[in-house]
């Protein structure tokens, strides 16, 4: 390795690896941990069964157009994630000794952008060689030469962004995707806090929700296929977690109040509160992946997410009626708790979860800025 | 939504106009500002603990829920609550930040936000001499090194008034010439007005045209609640 290429690894690659490592983990386990039943035989371990597994995957991606549009749409995300990083970074002044390989001609720059572009590729890089292998030995040699094509075309599309950007450090290379409304970062703060301070009670609420969730679904079959019970007890490990969503608002209020003085617009406000109730909404949504289709049908699936993402939305927003105590706040969980289980036994669970997602958004824009 | 009237042409003229504004915590009334204009310019603000000029500072940072309005440079907070808060900052007396989060993180995040360059932000850092802590968690910070972390978080971006809630306290006695300066530069070279709680002294001299604004008792219920007194009598 070149000294150059050492400089680009040590203040691009790692940094980018480190400060995605979190994610990184959480999409390998995605993949290769949250391995459950297949075709109704029993649970399997082991790298066989890790491996027949990978490739029914890899063959369903290269069988079904829809997955295959898919896969590369999210390999392209990943790239558009790497470039924002490296071309954020370009900009910042401590990163201003990298215009250093201007000097250099430029094919020789290009060639050293895209040696590091592959190495943010890695892991996406290693996968496709998978994907070439099966693709190879199931005679698909244009799926594979179209996997490994796409590869290389994201790569040298942002090699040369990065190009751009060196050679013009005072302007801002083409971005490919329109910047999302609002910070991206916000819901992030609340995550972080939930790892750093709560690590106990976030685990022991997951188990407990994803556990209960899992156990009650088992034992739903065909023949006997009532969700009544399922829902109950599911909605239960979702009222568990009205103490995370107690707390998020109380640091935000004591240590994150600056938030209320920054120019952000009502809907981006609400839309960090969602996606940060989504992302901890995630191990509920493995969950659910491993029981569908079977014994749960795919559409009852979506109506449990539903349905607790609802409810965590719509108690994030009664935070802002008024500074309740715990206890108080707990009373009210326990009032929308019985609502719930009237509207499970009625059957309107679906309905009540539109009206509550409605009610959340309404509550919100109503009392953000006068509580 | 109540509606407040108001002269479009004159808020051309002054920077700042309070609208029938009226704050109670609870049951307590402890502001009333049935109305008041302030220029541009740098404002000390006076009165005694428990006076409300916290309160007042962070009204106008858009923090606190009150009655009335307020409207800064033709922005209304009511009205126009995203464009009133991309013209107004704001540093705590006593800033609070989650432990765990890094100065850096929160640089970066107002940057973001305030769409910041990263000249004017390094500029700053340079500025209040926080590089060197920067990539440690704010838990490890000592308050005064919160306080400059607040305080650079104030100025970044382009913002027509600051609020700055006792920012001597707990500041070192180098970096207390520097914000002068900043304040000063700010004021003269991009024409942001400051809104200043102080019980130290601000020194004389130091800051182009500064104004002493006075509130006084804490259920204000007089028109002159803050009186702009002239820069001519001001006995700091």
């Amino acid at each position: 390795m070149t000294p150059t290429s050492r400089i680009l690894l040590k203040s691009l690659v790692k940094p980018f690896y480190r400060q995605n490592a979190g994610q990184l983990i959480f999409i390998f386990i995605l993949f290769f941990g949250a391995v459950g039943e297949l075709e109704g035989t029993q649970i399997h371990t082991g790298p066989l069964y890790q491996f027949h597994y990978q490739y029914a995957l890899i063959l369903g991606m290269l069988s079904s157009r829809t997955l295959f549009g898919l896969v590369l749409l999210a390999w392209f995300l990943y790239g558009e994630k790497c470039a924002q990083f490296v071309l954020s970074a370009l900009r910042q002044p401590d990163h201003s000794f990298l215009n250093i390989l201007n000097r250099l001609p430029p094919p020789a720059t290009f060639r050293l952008l895209f040696q590091l572009q592959l190495l943010l590729f890695l892991p996406i890089g290693l996968y496709s060689l998978a994907i070439l292998g099966v693709a190879v030995y199931k005679g698909w040699i244009l799926s594979g030469l179209l996997v490994i094509g796409y590869l290389f075309a994201v790569c040298l599309l942002a090699a040369a962004r990065y190009q751009y950007q060196l050679q013009h450090p005072g302007r801002t290379a083409w971005r490919l995707l329109p910047s999302l409304p609002g910070p991206i970062s916000w819901w992030k703060f609340f995550i972080r806090y939930l790892f750093r301070e709560h690590r106990l009670l976030l685990t022991g609420i997951k188990i407990v929700s994803c556990g209960v969730l899992y156990l009650s679904v088992k034992t739903l079959s065909e023949d006997n296929y009532d969700l009544r019970m399922p829902s109950l007890l599911y909605n239960i490990g979702i009222f568990g977690h009205s103490i995370l969503v107690y707390k998020f608002r109380e640091l935000e209020e004591k240590n994150l109040l600056f938030y209320r003085g920054l120019p952000i617009s009502l809907p981006a406000r609400f839309l960090q509160y969602g996606l940060l109730y989504g992302v901890l909404l995630i191990p509920e949504m493995v969950t659910l992946a491993l029981l569908i289709p079977k014994p749960l049908h795919i559409e009852d699936a979506f109506l449990l997410l539903l349905s607790g993402y609802s409810l965590l939305v719509l108690l994030n927003s009664l935070l802002f009626i008024a500074p309740f105590t715990i206890k108080r706040f707990l009373k009210i969980v326990l009032i929308l708790f019985l609502l719930l289980y009237f509207a499970v036994l009625a059957g309107f669970l679906g309905w009540l979860s539109i009206f509550i997602l409605a009610g959340a958004l309404a509550l919100f824009g109503w009392r953000y800025y006068r509580y | 939504m109540p509606t407040y009237d108001y002269d479009p042409l004159q808020f051309k003229i002054s920077m700042l106009q309070f609208l029938q504004v009226q704050k109670s915590y609870g049951d307590r009334p402890v502001l009333s500002i049935p109305s008041l204009q302030l220029d541009k310019g740098i404002y000390w603000l006076q009165g005694s603990n428990g006076s409300g000029k916290t309160t007042i500072l962070r009204m106008i940072a858009g923090l606190l829920p009150f009655r009335g309005d307020i409207v800064l440079n033709g922005s209304s907070l009511r009205r126009t609550p995203v464009e009133y808060r991309r013209l107004v900052s704001w540093a705590d007396a006593e800033p609070l930040y989650p432990d765990f989060l890094k100065g850096r993180d929160l640089v970066a995040f107002y940057q973001e936000i305030r769409k910041a360059s990263p000249q004017q932000v390094e500029s700053l850092l340079q500025i209040f001499q926080v590089k060197s802590f920067l990539s440690a968690p704010v838990g490890t910070y000592s308050s005064g090194m919160v306080k400059k972390l607040s305080l650079v978080l104030a100025f970044i971006g382009s913002p027509s008034l600051i609020t700055l809630d006792e920012p001597l306290v707990t500041l070192d006695r180098e970096s207390i010439p520097a914000l002068y300066s900043l304040i000063s530069a700010s004021y003269l070279e991009k024409n942001t007005s400051f809104l200043i709680s102080s019980h130290q002294d601000l020194a004389t001299g130091a800051l182009p045209e500064e104004k002493i604004l006075s509130v006084r008792g804490q259920t204000i219920d007089t028109v002159d609640a803050l009186v702009p007194v002239p820069a001519s009598s001001q006995n700091p």
